[in-house]
């Protein structure tokens, strides 16, 4: 930003101003904070700023359409993250900057004002450095940062070189599918031009779109592998030919083509690797838990993700032996959509579940006892605010209580509730493997009495639909004697306990 | 007692295998995966090692003589936890052999086991025993001092060591201890200890948390009764684990705990017979009973229950009670059981039962003036007899009288001395 109030103060404050103009908007929809954090509203709103930054001027009134279009940006985001994120697991990307910038420019070209950016030096050095640069360089190595420059919507050499090592700094695997996206369009584009004329001022867009899209797909949103990384600069290929063919009816509606195309074939490959109808898991192609796409490097590192509920070990969610108290089908809470969890609680030898009659909550025996992680995955969302119910009152409103979501896969996600008030021990984005800590049992949300709620669902949404699912190498336990099971339902009434190695003795 | 005679030992197998299983469960609740390594010098009675052997504990021993115990019982090296000050070669030598887990008291020991790993060609996984100060428990005299540095030191020298490795850590905070938040303190230091010796490349298979968990006794000194003082096993086990799990470096180490009293206290209890009942010139009543401090040691350290047993026709329930000093049968002065304790009425004959006396009160008796007494085993109200009351045949045997000294009967007519 401060780079633009250098060069160009107008495009620098109007991307201020829709940065702010989003996050507010985003404010009075009552986004959780969290996610106001990630800068996805500052982010697609400062995008418009930028864009419509150059039309600005000294001009107040472009100035409120601005700050008006970021604020619809805000908007759009808040939708999408509902349909795309919540419900398919797909990132937002730049979409909501690309709808709202376009229907600007639309209105804009339809009253006759000017659509053609353009860059404003205003310190006349800077424009002498900027020709010296550019010189300096050849064509190819020019073109390649002035792209790169487009993500900020200028047309400059310098910015492009500042923005590539800022790049480099933060993911070196992504610093070189910009490279290999700008060689894989460059050769798009060669191969179009035998067939058929490119027109000028296409490269540009071509390539950054190109770029985009091999970083996107290269180890960020997808987990790097070979397979992964083909993939990644197949779809530029396919981007650079998109962009090449949509460029001349977009210009001649005085649209430009912005990231439309990356946008589009970047949500279309999550989309198909991350459904159901093909199994991208067989063929090296996992990707990336929303909550964890920071950096290639780090999304490498992640645990092993899985894509369908057959491929998962379920290990049993707790310490020791515990007991069912409902099962599938339960006819007190395990029914319709919620048909396939457990709930279990800790019982004595007579068969009782707390000491005396139960009149407090610590006065069960499975109340703060430690839950852990029944298979490996990643933490995407924790509640620890709700308190904990004296029995036998219950909370209908917050019917979950305190509760930790873990995703083991793209849509396979375990839920764990009704957890003690502030008893959880993990945070959003950490990464878990089988018996981790992840907080203790309690008594809160729908609860009667303390006891530790597991289901397999499909969205990240609490309460979504559950899975059928079995649990993986337990004891289940008559008259004190356990049998092994490899895969099963533990029913009503069932005492079961992970299978436990003491070294050396005849457990 | 009819057929067994009095005094009389009574194990409870009910109770003992109770209190197993209730220890294990608390602790097992909460950690992932847990051993329970009995405390022999506790109680080493073959029918009570053996039962809790059937339950899945472990033999804890502290010399090799109960090394031998647990070897007799059938429980193979590898379940045996050989602690203490005093490890003959002989009985190192074996115990590297079997397998045993070995916990280092001190530099000389380790100096030993090194020169036998050496002999017989071996690399021994090994822990070192440590001492700390918790709270106002400072016992320095086992094993390497944390504080001063000395652990580490120890540390250092089996890991630099060619024929020993690192697998485990060994503290045993006291005796009878009443504050579970003491064991978390020691449960932070053992953790923290564990993890700076991550950079020397030690992963630790197991952390060995000792003893000292309280029974269902009150001692001496002590204000609030045990129902009311002795923490449960949840309470200790909510102090341990929690801690161990925050601070441990993963994967988490194996827990192992020695308890001893914890286990084996409440399940056994004496039952005497009153000899006579006395005045004292204080107008104090006194009440001479067949068992003394040569069957219960331990009455140093608490206030027994003292109960009358109600045998049919012997004492009417619903009698006043009133206030009487036990005594043993033995000839000395010291020989008090407890002072001032609520009883009825009591006769020569009459039946009392000493509770919670399984810790320590067999292993440490003795055979002053009076041989040892049967040791019987309850079991669903059947009784089987564990050991056999000590007989003169039995005490004879090992003395070895010369020849010479043999007793004659006086002459007739005395014999002049020159």
């Amino acid at each position: 930003m401060c780079f633009f109030l250098f060069l160009n103060p107008w495009v620098g404050i109007s991307a201020c101003l829709g940065a702010v103009a989003a996050t507010l908007l985003a404010h009075a929809l009552r986004v959780s904070k969290a996610l106001i954090k990630t800068g996805l509203f500052s982010l697609n709103g400062s995008l418009v700023g930028l864009i419509l930054g150059p039309y600005v001027g000294n001009n107040i009134m472009m100035l409120l359409i601005t700050v008006a279009g970021a604020a619809l940006a805000g908007f759009i985001l808040y939708v999408l993250l509902i349909q795309l994120s919540f419900k398919r697991g797909l990132p937002v990307l730049t979409v909501p900057f690309v709808i709202s910038s376009w229907v600007v420019l639309l209105a804009l070209h339809y009253l006759d004002a000017e659509t053609t950016p353009k860059l404003i030096f205003l310190f006349d050095w800077a424009t002498r450095f900027e020709s010296a640069i550019a010189d300096k360089l050849s064509t190819n190595l020019s073109l390649f940062f002035r792209s790169l420059s487009w993500i900020f919507f200028q047309d400059s050499v310098i910015l492009g070189i500042t923005a590539f090592i800022i790049l480099l700094l933060h993911s070196r695997i992504m610093g070189f599918f910009a490279q290999a996206g700008f060689l894989v369009s460059m050769a798009v584009i060669s191969l179009i031009q035998v067939f058929t004329g490119v027109e000028s001022g296409v490269e540009v867009w071509a390539v950054f779109n190109s770029i985009f899209i091999a970083m996107m797909l290269g180890g960020l949103f997808v987990t790097l592998t070979v397979q992964a990384a083909m993939l990644a600069l197949t779809a530029a290929a396919i981007g650079t030919a998109i962009t090449v063919f949509i460029h001349t009816p977009l210009t001649a509606q005085g649209l430009p083509v912005l990231n439309f195309p990356a946008n589009f074939v970047t949500l279309l490959v999550l989309g198909i690797i991350g459904g159901s109808i093909v199994k991208a898991h067989k063929f090296g192609l996992n990707p990336v838990p929303l909550v964890n796409v920071s950096s290639p490097e780090k999304s490498v590192r992640l645990p092993k993700i899985f894509s369908k509920d057959k491929e998962i070990k379920l290990a049993l969610p707790f310490w020791g032996v515990w007991c069912v108290a409902q099962g599938n089908h339960g006819n007190l809470t395990h029914w319709g959509k919620g048909s396939y969890a457990w709930d279990f609680v800790v019982l004595d030898s007579n068969g009782k579940s707390s000491k005396g009659i139960g009149r407090l909550a610590e006065d069960y025996y499975c109340f703060g006892l430690p839950v852990i992680a029944p298979a490996p995955g990643v933490v995407v969302k924790v509640e620890d605010s709700v308190f904990d119910n004296i029995p036998p009152d219950i909370n209908a409103e917050q019917n979950w209580g305190n509760h930790v979501i873990i995703q083991h896969g793209p849509n396979l996600y375990s839920e764990l509730s009704h957890f003690r008030y502030k008893g959880i021990a993990v945070k959003v984005g950490q990464s878990v493997v089988q018996g981790d800590l992840l907080g203790n049992t309690g008594n809160s949300g729908r609860s009667m009495e303390p006891h530790l709620h597991y289901q397999l669902q499909k969205t990240i949404t609490l309460g979504s639909t559950t899975v059928p699912t079995k649990f993986s190498d337990y004891f289940k336990y008559d008259d004190g004697l356990g049998t092994l099971i490899k895969k099963g339902v533990p029913n009503l009434g069932d005492f079961v306990s992970n299978v436990v190695q003491i070294p050396g003795s005849q457990v | 007692m009819q057929s067994y005679g009095s005094p009389l030992y009574v194990v409870s197998e009910s109770v003992l295998r109770r209190k197993y299983a209730e220890l294990y469960r608390a602790f097992s609740l909460r950690y992932p995966s847990i051993a329970i390594g009995y405390s022999y010098k506790t109680n080493y009675l073959s029918a009570i090692c053996s039962i809790l052997h059937q339950e899945g504990a472990l033999a804890e021993v502290v010399s090799g003589f109960e090394y031998e115990i647990a070897e007799s019982l059938g429980v193979p090296g590898n379940q045996i936890i050989f602690n203490g000050p005093l490890k003959r070669p002989a009985e190192l030598t074996k115990a590297i052999s079997q397998g045993a887990r070995i916990h280092i008291d001190s530099y000389d020991e380790l100096a030993l086991i090194e020169e036998i790993a050496q002999k017989l060609g071996r690399t021994v996984p090994v822990a070192i025993r440590m001492n700390m100060t918790v709270g106002p428990l400072a016992w320095d005299r086992f094993g390497f001092n944390l504080e001063d540095g000395q652990a580490m030191d120890a540390a250092h020298r089996v890991i630099s060591s060619p024929w020993l490795k690192l697998v485990g850590l060994h503290e045993h905070l006291g005796t009878f201890v009443l504050d579970p938040d003491l064991y978390r303190q020691m449960a932070e230091k053992l953790a923290s200890f564990a993890r700076s010796l991550i950079e020397y490349g030690v992963t630790l298979e197991y952390l060995d948390i000792g003893g000292g968990y309280a029974s269902h006794n009150t001692l001496h000194d002590q204000w609030l009764p045990a129902d009311y003082a002795t923490p449960t096993f949840d309470q200790y086990a909510d102090a341990i684990c929690p801690t161990l799990i925050k601070n441990l470096p993963q994967p988490l180490p194996l827990l192992i705990m020695e308890p001893g009293r914890a286990l084996v206290d409440e399940a056994v209890q004496m039952l005497t017979s009153v000899v006579s009942v006395r005045n004292m010139t204080s107008g104090q009543k006194g009440v001479v009973i067949d068992a003394g401090v040569n069957l219960l040691s331990n009455v140093a350290w608490y206030r027994y229950e003292i109960r009358a047993a109600t045998l049919a026709g012997s004492i009417s329930a619903g009698s006043i009670l009133e206030e009487v000093n036990i005594y043993g049968p033995l000839c000395m002065n010291i020989d008090v059981l407890q002072h001032k304790v609520a009883l009825p009425p009591l006769r020569a004959g009459d039946v009392l039962i000493i509770k919670n006396v399984g810790a320590y009160n067999f292993t440490q008796s003795t055979q002053f003036i009076q041989p040892r007494p049967a040791i019987v085993l309850i079991n669903e109200g059947e009784v089987e007899l564990i050991r056999v009351a000590e007989n003169m045949e039995y005490i004879k045997q090992l003395d070895k009288v010369p020849q010479r000294l043999q007793y004659k009967p006086k002459q007739k007519a005395p014999r002049a001395k020159n």
